[in-house]
């Protein structure tokens, strides 16, 4: 046996230390490389290559630099991505357990209060989230998430209609943060806001702000189009007309495409019509970029995962899936096979919310047909939804169109006939971005814009005989700009007025 | 027992040993003056008996004191007092004090017309009391003391009969002494030789405060001259001026080889010489001349009312040029609104010109302590050298240690981290003290504020956070920056360095982008200003800025971004019908205001560039647009007094964007908090009444203003 004497022992403990050091430098290297390459899968949306990188950074590199922010991602990603809340929330919890002093506590505690207001809309859901909100610039006072977090402050309560608060919270991101993306971000919330509280020409300005700080930037283009959109109604309109024909008609001239279902915008920004032969996709120069064929349909919308599913005899069909039909309850409370679906979509819980004119209701149901509950009442023919979630629901027969929250609770109407205007044949509805209710009327050959309190903001009219004239309108579609897509059931093609 | 031992005489020492004298003497005081003078008179007057009562008090004075002099004065007291004794017929009495005279002064003679019978008798009692001794003490040159008085190293030499001790020393010899018992009447012999130890080097320098090494140890420093004359012959023959010289410098302790000798001096070039020491014996280096190692220094100042220092000393006003020592300097312009520094490492014969524009300076005055030990404090200097708005600079480490000791503070008494967390002992520092803290140190420093350094993480000690607080501040910047990542120091600078710009051109109309035109589109336009005189309307699409096309509403600010007040600004447009027009519109400047409220303002910095421009701003409107920025910023800082102060006195002419409604708004602000809830008021309401922005794109102040009302109705003032 040999005996170490000290020397050695020390000569010993250096190279262990200099081994180990040297592997945690290592360590930390391959973390950071292995989180760069989550997040450069994120931003090309290869989200499941994206979620293995992180999770590895979590539990082979927990000790890194970066598993903070690998778990942050994580979160981010299960909210915003793939909507898994109790996912979102056991990565903001494992963070603050863990790293609750890191750069990305911060931002983990802003996923927090919008996990919490994603889960429901209850006032302790509200209270929740703000507390969450709130604890950022308290814990973490210089750090760029307190503007992160007062701007989904201002988010949550601008979606309870506490335009005024969340105008508040606003406004202190763009005067405490002016330079941070959060007040491009708060700015064009403002300006929503500030249009809700009838004062466009400021809105203008914010909206404006926000293009003129981060030019090139996503928030600049929002600005842009929604400084569009308000322009025309709130300028351009002031004494002449809002909206005029652009001359440019977007399908084949001596198109097939007949008895259109619905006009909708991908997230990509891509143009649908939906028909009685299935649904086209055009190309941004208006050119048909696919088609889908399905005889008959009756409407069409795009589910949580971007999928074009059709109606058609009483059932909906996902591409290349079985058609499912779906139920609504009778007078005798009896479940009775839904016959026709004129309107359907998707909800933000992946409900379907469907219209069954001849039950006179609106069900939500899940996705395998089960039937949920009554969503609303009415003979409803035509549905649009804004970023809120509210939902208009165009009751043809009765020439009205109601205005239901998320849940279906009643949030205000429009009636047939009211302030400066009266529906005559209205036959779609639209929201823009920024809330204004559009309703294509074909019997009066017009679009009829209404604003904040279904006040009527601007009236569309092209005259009969003229170019875009809109007395054979069949659908009514807008895109981020705020440009109007109609479809004419005489040229069969999609009109575009801006 | 008798030794024998060499001699060489030891100037050196001799010298000192004189230079010692005087303070070891004890001058005799006036009233030992006045009695002698007395005794002397009496006794020329041959006035024996007044005489006597007259010395014995002298005398009895004189020996309850030591000293040469006073030895002297006893020795002719005495003298004096036995021959008045004698003349009064006490002949013993006399021969008593020839005996005592003899004892005090073994070496005394009796001088003048001395009677026959009174040298009789004290040569008497110098047969019985005084001796001679015979000395050799080798090496000649060795200091010799005899009962430790000093005496000649060699002759003869008057001893008091009995016994004695001889010590003998001298440098790179053994001490040796020698004990004797002198007999009357007899010649007694002493002989040390002192016992070599080492080689002695002996050196002179010109000039003397020199530091002499061997072999890179130092040996100690030359005094003050002059030498021995063989040393100054030397020197003559080699130009060297006598007064230059130093004293000698013995070196001891050198072993037999070669020896590397090094003379060094700040401000002189160092000089060396090489020594070979064969043998322990004495040796001698001619003189060594050091050249003077002096730069010299042209530091100029942009601005009247600089001082110009040097390592921290006041050198007087600038332009400034004086000879500056070889090696590493600071050199400082300084001003009461700024200062500019440049660290030196000049050589001899270098010309430095020093001089760049002053700006407002913050003292590094804490950092986190390391157990490394590193300069964190000299690292963020240097790292944030490129900054063009602020200087950073850190003190010297004993002025900060005593400032801090004044202050009782600890090194790390000040520190943040990332999120403007008070990090380690600085949570302690309450904001009231460290608004204190800030102003005295600001002072002390003479910087228009303070800084810190704090390394929050452990482990990572490279990641460092730089605080900036403006003298008088107790919230800081805060600015995190990776000394190991370069990016991130250029993005600090850069972030700090931000320019501010107080007034903005105007033509008064407001334009933004829409998806469906081909340039910016005029949504507002102010009553009665330029663009509203030229019949310029809301819808109107500007085509092109002073001839150039304008795609949209960024390149129309960047074109009207280029001209100043009272410029020309040519719009071509088309109103909404499409029929195009012109407008020539003359430019305005309107002010722009900080936010009050922006926490990624460098608020800190802005406040001391917002103080030093306010004193070169002669425009009256820039003047104004900078005294309500400077209110912003205090109001930020919550300076409310100051911010109020600043408000009173701003000045601006009515009109749109920011305007006296944003005057008026914090001013309600800065009353409210400081109690005045009726001049708040009163405030508020004017605010409310304008069409003004609390920046220059907004939000309106008129419901900031209602908002701020209504608090002040439910309750205590507010924020």
């Amino acid at each position: 046996m040999t005996r170490l004497t000290s020397s050695r022992i020390a000569l010993l403990l250096v190279a262990t230390l200099g081994v180990s050091a040297g592997a945690q430098q290592n360590n930390e290297e391959f973390a950071r490389r292995q989180y760069d390459s989550g997040l450069s899968f994120l931003q090309n949306h290869r989200y499941s290559e994206a979620l293995k990188d992180l999770q590895a950074v979590v539990d082979s590199f927990a000790t890194s630099s970066v598993a903070d922010n690998a778990l942050v991602q994580i979160a981010q990603y299960q909210l915003e991505v793939a909507r898994d809340l109790e996912a979102a929330q056991a990565a903001v919890d494992k963070l603050l357990k863990e790293y609750p002093d890191t750069d990305s506590a911060p931002m983990a505690h802003v996923v927090a209060g919008r996990i919490a207001f994603t889960k429901g809309h209850t006032a302790a859901d509200l209270d929740s989230a703000l507390a969450s909100f709130e604890r950022v610039p308290r814990l973490f006072p210089g750090n760029e998430a307190v503007a992160a977090a007062g701007f989904f402050a201002g988010e949550t309560l601008r979606s309870v209609r506490r335009d005024a608060d969340a105008l508040d919270r606003y406004r202190r991101v763009t005067m405490e943060y002016p330079r941070s993306i959060w007040a491009a971000r708060a700015s064009l919330s403002a300006g929503y806001c500030l249009v809700q509280q009838g004062k466009p020409a400021q809105a203008l300005q914010e909206f404006q702000r926000a293009r003129q700080l981060f030019p090139g930037t996503a928030a600049a283009t929002d600005g842009l189009n929604l400084n569009t959109i308000a322009y025309r109604l709130y300028v351009r309109g002031q004494g002449g007309q809002s909206y005029t024909f652009s001359g440019k008609a977007i399908g084949p001239e001596k198109s097939e495409l007949r008895d259109a279902t619905g006009i909708v915008f991908d997230a990509a920004g891509q143009l649908m019509l939906g028909h009685k032969g299935g649904v086209t996709i055009f190309k941004a120069d208006g050119a048909v970029a696919q088609s889908f064929t399905a005889v008959d349909a009756t409407a069409f919308f795009l589910d949580e995962q971007e999928r074009i599913v059709v109606a058609r005899n009483g059932s909906l069909i996902t591409a290349r899936a079985d058609a499912i039909t779906f139920s609504s309850p009778g007078g005798d409370g009896q479940l009775r096979a839904v016959d026709e679906i004129p309107a359907a979509f998707a909800n933000e819980r992946g409900e379907r919310i469907i219209a069954n004119p001849k039950g006179r209701n609106v069900i939500r149901s899940l996705p395998n047909g089960r039937f949920v509950s009554i969503f609303s009442t009415g003979q409803v023919t035509r549905m649009a939804r804004n970023w809120m979630g509210d939902v208009a629901l165009l009751d043809a027969n009765s020439k009205s169109v109601a205005i239901v929250d998320r849940d279906g609770k009643a949030v205000s109407k429009l009636a047939a006939k009211g302030t400066g205007y009266e529906l005559d044949d209205p036959v779609d509805v639209a929201f823009d971005q920024l809330g204004h209710l559009y309703v294509l009327d074909k019997g009066r050959a017009s679009i009829l814009v209404f604003g904040p309190k279904n006040k009527l903001v601007s009236t569309i009219t092209i005259p009969n005989n003229s170019p875009g004239a809109l007395n054979r309108a069949a659908a009514l579609g807008i895109d981020a700009a705020g440009r109007l897509y109609v479809f004419d059931d005489k040229s069969r093609r999609i009109q575009v007025y801006q | 027992m008798r030794q024998a031992y060499t001699f060489l005489l030891s100037a050196a020492l001799l010298a000192s040993s004189a230079g010692l004298r005087p303070a070891l003497a004890q001058a005799p005081d006036a009233e030992i003056q006045v009695q002698m003078s007395e005794a002397r008179r009496h006794f020329e007057a041959l006035e024996y008996e007044q005489a006597v009562p007259s010395l014995d008090r002298a005398v009895a004075t004189l020996q309850s004191r030591q000293g040469d002099d006073t030895r002297q004065m006893l020795a002719e007291a005495l003298e004096l007092r036995a021959r008045a004794r004698f003349g009064l017929g006490d002949q013993d009495g006399a021969k008593q004090d020839f005996t005592l005279l003899l004892r005090a002064n073994p070496g005394h003679a009796m001088s003048g017309q001395v009677s026959p019978r009174v040298v009789a008798l004290f040569e008497d009692a110098k047969k019985a009391t005084v001796t001679t001794m015979r000395l050799t003490v080798t090496p000649a040159n060795a200091s010799v003391l005899l009962d430790g008085r000093r005496i000649p190293a060699s002759g003869d030499v008057a001893v008091l009969v009995g016994e004695h001790t001889i010590t003998a020393s001298r440098t790179g010899f053994k001490t040796d002494s020698l004990t004797f018992t002198a007999a009357a009447e007899t010649t007694a012999e002493a002989t040390l030789a002192l016992p070599r130890t080492s080689a002695v080097l002996s050196v002179v320098t010109a000039p003397a405060d020199v530091e002499v090494f061997v072999d890179g140890v130092s040996k100690g420093k030359t005094a003050a001259g002059p030498p021995p004359a063989e040393f100054a012959t030397k020197a003559a023959a080699a130009g060297i001026p006598a007064n230059q010289l130093s004293g000698v410098l013995m070196l001891t302790d050198l072993a037999t080889g070669a020896h590397r000798i090094e003379f060094r001096r700040a401000c002189y070039v160092q000089a060396e010489k090489r020594q070979e020491i064969s043998q322990l014996d004495d040796y001698v280096i001619d003189p060594v001349r050091l050249a003077p190692a002096v730069a010299t220094l042209v530091a100029q100042a942009p601005q009247a009312g600089t001082t110009v220092f040097v390592d921290g000393e006041s050198k007087g006003a600038a332009p400034y040029t004086a000879e500056l020592c070889e090696g590493p300097h600071t050199v400082e312009l300084r001003a009461a609104t700024g200062r500019f520094l440049r660290r030196v490492d000049v050589k001899a014969g270098q010309r430095v010109e020093v001089g760049g524009a002053l700006r407002p300076a913050f003292a590094l005055v804490a950092s986190t302590q390391t157990s490394l030990n590193a300069d964190l404090r000299g690292a963020i200097e240097k790292a944030f050298e490129p900054l063009r708005s602020i200087l950073v600079f850190a003190p010297s480490t004993d002025a900060l240690d005593a400032a801090l000791k004044t202050e009782r503070l600890p090194a790390d008494w000040l520190g943040y981290d990332a999120n403007r967390r008070p990090f380690g002992v600085s949570a302690e520092v309450t904001a009231a003290m460290r608004r204190d803290l800030s102003a005295k140190l600001a002072k002390t420093f003479d910087a228009q504020g303070i800084a810190s350094v704090t390394a929050p993480v452990a482990t990572n000690r490279s990641r460092l956070v730089l605080s900036l607080l403006s003298a008088g501040s107790a919230e800081p910047d805060v600015i995190e920056v990776n000394l190991d990542q370069q990016d991130t120091v250029a993005a600090a600078v850069g972030q700090i360095d931000r320019t501010l710009a107080f007034l903005t051109p105007s033509v008064g109309l407001t334009a933004i982008d829409v998806a469906d035109g081909t340039g910016p589109v005029v949504v507002a336009v102010d009553a009665n200003g330029p663009a509203a005189q030229a019949g310029l309307g809301v819808g109107d699409v500007v085509v092109s800025a002073d001839a150039k096309p304008v795609a949209d509403a960024a390149a129309l600010l960047t074109a009207l971004s280029a001209k100043t007040a009272g410029q020309s600004f040519a719009l071509e447009l088309k109103d909404k019908a499409g029929a195009a027009k012109k407008a020539d519109l003359k430019v305005l400047m309107r002010p722009r205001l900080i936010g009050i409220n922006d926490q990624t303002l460098f608020v800190n910095r802005t406040l001391v560039a917002l103080r030093a421009r306010l004193g070169e701003a002669k425009d009256p409107n820039e003047q104004a647009s900078i005294r309500l920025n400077l209110a912003a910023a205090l109001t930020h800082l919550e300076s409310w007094s100051e911010a109020r102060a600043e408000l009173q006195q701003v000045l601006l002419t009515d009109g749109p964007g920011v305007g006296t409604g944003t005057v008026q708004y914090l001013l309600g602000l800065t009353s409210a908090r400081l109690g005045n809830r009726a001049e708040a008021e009163t405030a508020f309401k004017a605010a409310a009444a304008s069409n003004n922005l609390l920046t220059e794109d907004g939000p309106p102040v008129k419901e900031l203003a209602e908002a701020r009302l209504a608090e002040l109705q439910r309750g205590p003032a507010a924020r």
